[in-house]
């Protein structure tokens, strides 16, 4: 019988006052759930895919071999590098993911093994790939990739963690790390409309280098618990990253959430953009970072974060960090943080909808922004059922219902 | 934890002896008057309960005031250093000494005032000021004041102007329990323990309800002695609808061994009244500034801080504002300038728990020669803080790629029925506007502190001409040091 796990997570790239709760989060995981996932064939929840041409696939990798991968590749980096400025870190991993080395433990601990994924230079792939996991009520998995874009090829992947049905409990997790060799484009997009009482997390790193981009968006719109990390290192020199998150808080739910973009690269570009809606008594913390390292001259990097208030007890924290080392470089970071705007309910209501639609169409459009960058007509589906539900299962009291005010 | 800090390297100017060592001239800050033994009484190094017994009957105490030091020194012994800022290994509380005091009385003229003392304050332009601008001027050296003045029209106003010694022996003893160190627990971080077991000097004011104070109040402190600490405490409090501006300016002179700067600050903003709160801090670089300032305001209360942010070897300055009652409101804007060997870690914290309150935090992080400095806030609307509204804009300027510059503010919103607003910016002085000032015949230098100067102006404006122009000096003087 395996112990019960408490794992630190989503680490801030430097520390700041511990009252603010936001230095790391912890997340238990029970002897249970650990066992369930050693036990499980994997894939687990996986549905068998259709693999295209120009990409080879290997399951069933262990993860130490990914390890001795990146230590061979020499893509270990000294701590000095690794640290962002002077400060002090807890951890260190050869290949950093956004949630870090508690993840990397949890996995070695449960003996997950790795699928590999080989884009094959210059290979140009029309038709994204689907990686449909199907998890009902009382699933337990976790799953492991990790993709090498080779030079020159290019690629779309969606990742979709679906329990087809609104109810039940589960524990499910992905980690995905990515290499972008030069000149190389992968638009990786993950999607979780797990029921309610799922836990969830999604760890992801990624390395881009020369001239290579890298779309990433990523939609979380159920579960109990989310946890969201994600740690770009723009190596190269043009390298683009681009990152776009939509989630939906629900009802007592806990969303967490680390992205790190680390400029190295001259010319290096990133973008992230945040939007989210809480609801009632959903909780959301979010550490949004720009990192510039000294030599990245000529990067620019944008944050933006725009969440929708609509509950009486939602509790929003964030802290969007800008690190610079570096001299050239722009960065920018907005935020803001509100309820629906008075005047924009009391525009519609004046053209003839009313409260209740206008609500409706505000958290849509928050969540559409990033679901319509996701390749797949599915995925849209997904996302209006979940959305239909939280308005079809109102019962008039929730801040969202005009009846309520 | 501890291990990888020892073992991270800092960026900072170091001698063999690990002594943090600055060679660039600042004269106008940097003097020193040599002190004589005879003309001094301090403690010995270190903090023991021995010697705050010691400073507490120098001080004449009532004993209510010693039980609160050694309770500090109990919670001091007990909380650690914290972690998440600069490192401040290089503080050595065996070596500072907490107090150190001229062997004079506080003096109401400056022709009382001994000679060495009084020249200190003359080349700061103090006695000056006061003829020329001032509505009040408390001058501390060292442990103690040794110049209290208020105007007789501020006087005949019924604002009370003193030091804190006077005030906490004399007839406003029950006040000064009431709020000391109310708003700032010794329990709140292991500085502000440290104030509390060995505090001395520092400035008391009482505006009466309803008076406007037309003209400023100014506190100057100067740390002379070298490795000694220096820590005022000043307690401000202003009844409902009056209206003060209070300066305090610092500096020291420079030496190779650790000062330490440990005041404390706490505000108390009545319903609708209005306090300013203006500070231009010049700390010589071998300082270790950890000052806390606190205000708490009342039901449509203002509370506006304007911070400039110079000297110091290492910084941790978090001005906060409680927005307790309705409607109040509070502003923060600061400019704070790190250069070779700083590491200045500022920023402001903001605490709304009435309805309809608002809070706006502007600040401007330069960085230059090596410097370090980091923006750090707090922005926290309580579950109650219905109709709160919250901006907070801060803009970081690097001028070479030795120095670093970070910015790291938190959110923290717990109402639906709140506004916030967050932006942030890092860049560097840019080539075009450069070569544009360069084009109308201004030198390059010039034009780099001209481009700096206009960034620091939201700062600026908001002092009184004579403190603007010399922020806009101190600025002048940081670019063309390194």
């Amino acid at each position: 019988m395996a112990e019960n796990q408490t794992i630190k997570a989503d680490h801030l790239p430097v520390l700041t006052w511990f009252k603010n709760n936001l230095n790391e989060v912890k997340i238990d995981i029970s002897g249970d759930t650990l066992e369930a996932i050693k036990g499980a064939l994997h894939p687990a929840g996986l549905i068998k895919p259709e693999y295209p041409e120009g990409i080879e696939v290997k399951e069933g990798v262990s993860f130490s071999y990914l390890e001795e991968l990146f230590e061979n590749k020499g893509y270990r980096i000294d701590r000095e590098e690794y640290v962002a400025g002077k400060y002090p870190i807890y951890q260190e991993q050869i290949f950093p993911t956004g949630m870090g080395e508690g993840i990397d433990d949890l996995i070695k601990m449960s003996g997950v093994p790795v699928r590999v994924i080989e884009v094959k230079a210059g290979a140009k792939i029309d038709k994204p790939l689907y990686l449909h996991y199907i998890y009902p009520a009382g699933s337990e998995d976790i799953d492991v990739t990790f993709i090498h874009v080779n030079e020159g090829a290019e690629l779309s992947v969606i990742q979709n963690l679906d329990s087809q049905g609104f109810n039940g409990k589960g524990f499910a997790g992905t980690q995905t790390r990515v290499i972008m060799e030069p000149y190389s484009k992968l638009h990786l997009s993950k999607v979780q409309c797990l029921a309610d009482g799922f836990s969830y997390f999604n760890d992801m790193g990624c390395r881009i280098e020369d001239n290579a981009e890298f779309n990433y968006t990523e939609l979380a719109i159920g579960a109990a618990e989310s946890y969201l990390g994600c740690h770009a290192d723009q190596r190269g020199y043009q390298s683009k990253f681009r990152a776009d998150i939509g989630f939906i808080g629900l009802q007592g739910s806990n969303t967490d959430i680390n992205y790190t973009d680390v400029f190295r690269g001259k010319k290096s570009e990133g973008v992230m953009r945040f939007s989210g809606v809480l609801l009632e008594d959903a909780k959301k913390a979010s550490r949004e970072t720009l990192d510039f390292r000294k030599g990245c001259t000529g990067a620019d990097g944008d944050e933006e974060e725009n969440i929708l208030m609509l509950g009486r007890n939602v509790v929003n924290k964030a802290i969007p960090l800008i690190l610079g080392e570096e001299e050239k470089v722009n960065g920018r970071h907005a935020a803001t943080s509100g309820k629906l705007s008075e005047e924009m309910l009391f525009y519609l209501e004046t053209r003839g909808i009313d409260e209740r639609v206008a609500r409706e169409m505000m958290i849509r459009s928050n969540i559409n922004r990033v679901s319509r960058l996701i390749p797949n007509k599915e995925i849209e589906g997904f996302v209006e059922a979940r959305i239909d539900r939280i308005f079809s299962e109102c019962d008039g009291n929730c801040r969202q219902c005009p009846t309520a005010h | 934890m501890e291990e990888m800090r020892k073992d991270t390297p800092i960026d900072n100017e170091k001698g063999d002896n690990g002594i943090f060592l600055n060679d660039v001239n600042r004269d106008l800050y940097d003097f020193r008057e040599e002190e004589r033994e005879e003309d001094f009484f301090k403690v010995d190094e270190g903090l023991t309960e021995e010697i705050v017994r010691e400073i507490s009957a120098a001080k004449h105490d009532p004993e209510w005031m010693l039980d609160f030091r050694l309770k500090s020194l109990k919670t001091y012994n007990k909380l650690k250093v914290p972690l998440w800022g600069p490192p401040i290994d290089g503080l050595n509380m065996e070596k500072i000494v907490t107090y150190v005091r001229p062997k004079t009385d506080m003096k109401a003229s400056w022709d009382d005032v001994p000679e060495d003392i009084k020249n200190a304050f003359d080349k700061l332009g103090i006695p000056q000021a006061e003829k020329e601008a001032l509505g009040g001027v408390g001058a501390q050296y060292d442990s103690e004041l040794v110049y209290h003045n208020v105007r007789d029209d501020v006087a005949k106003q019924g604002v009370v102007y003193t030091d804190m010694e006077s005030a906490l022996t004399g007839e406003y003893e029950e006040i000064v329990r009431k709020h000391f160190m109310k708003l700032v627990p010794p329990e709140d971080h292991k500085f502000a323990a440290l104030h509390g077991a060995v505090w001395s000097g520092g400035s008391f004011v009482y505006v009466p309800a309803g008076v406007h104070v037309d003209i400023p109040l100014q506190s100057y402190f100067r740390l002379n002695a070298p490795g000694a600490g220096q820590f005022e405490h000043t307690l401000i409090i202003v009844e409902e609808e009056g209206d003060v501006h209070f300066i305090e300016g610092c500096s020291a002179p420079k030496y190779n061994v650790a000062n330490l700067h440990a005041g404390c600050v706490e505000l108390y903003v009545g319903k609708n009244a209005h306090l300013r709160y203006s500070t231009i801090e010049n700390w010589s670089k071998n300082m270790y500034n950890l000052n806390t300032k606190r205000a708490i305001c009342e039901e449509g209360g203002i509370i506006e801080w304007i911070s400039g942010s110079f000297g110091s070897h290492e910084s941790y300055l978090y001005p906060t504002s409680v927005l307790k009652g309705d409607g109040s409101h509070a502003e923060f804007t600061g400019v704070t300038f790190a250069g070779k060997g700083q590491n200045l870690d500022t920023g402001a914290r903001m605490v709304h728990i009435g309805k309809n309150t608002s809070s706006f935090i502007d600040t401007k992080s330069i960085c230059k020669s090596g410097g370090i400095s980091t923006y750090r806030s707090s922005v926290e609307i309580g579950k109650n803080a219905e109709g709160a509204k919250a901006s907070v804009n801060c803009g970081s300027l690097m001028l070479d790629s030795e120095s670093r510059s970070d910015t790291v503010p938190a959110m923290d919103i717990r109402t639906d029925k709140s506004d916030v607003g967050h932006e942030a910016k890092i860049g560097r002085i840019s080539d075009e506007a450069v070569f544009y000032l360069m084009s109308r015949g201004v030198s390059e230098a010039e034009a780099r502190a001209m481009i700096v100067s206009g960034f620091a102006n939201p700062v600026s404006k908001e002092l009184p001409l004579e403190y603007a122009a010399e922020m806009n000096n101190l600025i002048k003087l940081e670019m063309e040091m390194g």
